[in-house]
């Protein structure tokens, strides 16, 4: 078994990972993690669906990195499995997991709890209910450039499509998120 | 004239692109233009830049602890069953090529001598009638070959066997293995097949998390293995329609009442493993740490499930 440290080159770890090194595997796993369980959080809006989809993503890409022959990023390609898994999942627990009925963050003022961290803390709470309520086809744009940080160019990438669609699409999640969080105006930490 | 008209457009379709600055910086200039004197793309810019800054507060969360345990396992779970069901196909099919050509021989020797000793085609050809057998049914399905069984026996044996002798630690990793013959399934097949598609609580014990879902046929009925895990504790319930009767290897079950549930109890002093259920479905709880009031819980969980499914 070869000895792969996370400061190797990723390429060679996912050699290794190819040839079905566990270590390797826990390097990929634990340089990827966060970025997983992030968006499938913020997907779902909820950490036992974001439990399973990590698992499930992490299965998938163990047994279909065969498949991934760097011809675009990894990232990219992981981006994808992400977001189909989540979406699934979504799709699996509509009637298990429903999510909160619209909620009444915006009834948030800076006359309640008077701590800004506990405003902060309510405010992202807010902010992930409703984003989690976005179709996917908008909330993908709106996690890729906000929980990841992509370009619209990435993010087209990532999604198939053109980067003047995921425009459009950040423009109506944006128009969609200022409605729903209204009230928050004037409160935001 | 033309490059006045374009300062008129309205830059709705932009502004999130103008927001994040990802425009060319003639198109950025336009859509800045334009906002300096349209009332309704300004107002609309101003949606977008809060939007913005709300959504900013969607940072990176950290994955949780355990969550590469419980990969781990499914991982090494998922190459060793696949590994062995190719092997076991293999092995099937060589077998079978074999057991095929010495059948043949054999069939054809015995007609041979039947012709020559008892001169079959002047008799009936008829053997004298065989009683109705009692298949046992195994994890891995009956025999083909043999009649429909009466009673199919799903045989836990093997499992409560390795499970009476694991100390604490690998209790954990025993209880959440999968019974011989299981495969994982998708988590909405499981929950239906063990009944459980009418809940909303996902999980019969607080903490603990529905982590893996496995499926195996015996005779003609479904037998859904349900893991459920919380840190370095597990438990498994196993789900069976009430035709299936459950069988435990060398160990026996006695009546037992737990917490006002009557139920079976595997008679072994190093585990706590309850049958239970009536009606459609039939359950075995099989644990090691759990205390009588979280197995009363887990019992009442899924009976209570059953219920809802129709089960009177």
């Amino acid at each position: 078994m070869m000895a792969v440290t996370v400061n190797e080159p990723q390429n060679d770890v996912l050699e290794a990972c190819r040839r079905g090194d566990q270590d390797a595997l826990r390097v990929l796993f634990e340089a990827h993690k966060d970025r997983v369980y992030s968006l499938a959080l913020r997907f779902t809006g909820d950490g036992t669906a974001a439990w399973d989809v990590t698992q499930e993503v992490f299965i998938k890409v163990f047994s279909k990195l065969r498949e991934f022959r760097n011809q675009s990023k990894f990232e990219t390609w992981l981006y994808r499995i992400v977001l189909n898994a989540c979406i699934d999942e979504q799709r699996r627990n509509k009637r298990f997991v429903p999510f909160a009925e619209h909620h009444q963050h915006n009834q948030i003022s800076e006359d309640q709890p008077q701590e800004k961290s506990y405003v902060r803390r309510q405010v992202t709470e807010a902010v992930q209910q409703a984003v989690a309520r976005l179709s996917p086809k908008v909330k993908a744009p709106i996690l890729l450039r906000y929980v990841e940080g992509l370009s619209y160019t990435e993010i087209a990438e990532a999604l198939g499509c053109r980067a003047g669609t995921v425009a459009a699409r950040l423009n109506r999640g944006h128009k969609i998120l200022a409605r729903e969080l209204a009230g928050l105006r004037g409160v935001t930490p | 004239m033309r490059f006045w008209k374009r300062w008129e457009e309205h830059v709705t379709d932009d502004l999130s692109a103008y927001s994040d600055c990802m425009l060319p910086p003639q198109e950025s200039a336009r859509v800045s233009e334009h906002l300096k004197h349209c009332e309704s793309c300004a107002h609309e810019y101003d949606e977008v830049r809060f939007a913005g800054t709300l959504a900013r507060h969607l940072a990176r969360a950290s994955a949780p602890e355990g969550l590469w345990s419980s990969i781990e396992r499914r991982w090494l779970e998922r190459t060793t069953t696949a590994w062995s069901a190719t092997e076991q196909s293999r092995w099937l099919t060589l077998r079978g090529s074999w057991l095929a050509g010495v059948g043949a021989l054999l069939a054809l020797s015995l007609v041979l001598v039947a012709l020559i000793r008892f001169d079959l085609p002047h008799r009936a050809t008829r053997p004298p009638g065989t009683s109705e057998m009692t298949s046992v049914g195994t994890a891995a399905g009956g025999s083909k070959s043999t009649p429909a069984p009466a009673l199919a026996h799903f045989n836990l044996g093997t499992y409560l066997e390795t499970l009476k002798a694991a100390s604490p630690e690998q209790s954990y990793r025993l209880v959440s293995a999968a019974s011989p013959g299981f495969v994982t399934v998708e988590k909405e097949e499981a929950l239906r097949m063990a009944g459980l598609s009418a809940l909303k609580k996902m999980t019969p014990l607080p903490g603990y998390r529905l982590l893996t879902y496995r499926a195996s046929r015996v005779g003609k009925s479904e037998v859904v293995q349900l893991v459920y895990e919380k840190g370095k504790e597990a438990f498994s319930v196993f789900v069976a329609p009430h035709q299936l009767k459950f069988s435990y290897g060398k160990e026996s079950c006695i009546d037992a009442k737990v917490r006002d549930i009557r139920c079976q109890k595997v008679d072994c002093p190093f585990q706590q493993s309850y049958v239970f259920g009536g009606g459609r479905y039939l359950c075995a709880l099989v644990s090691k740490s759990l205390t009588a009031e979280q197995a009363a819980a887990v019992m009442r969980y899924f009976i209570s499930a059953h219920k809802r499914n129709g089960d009177k």
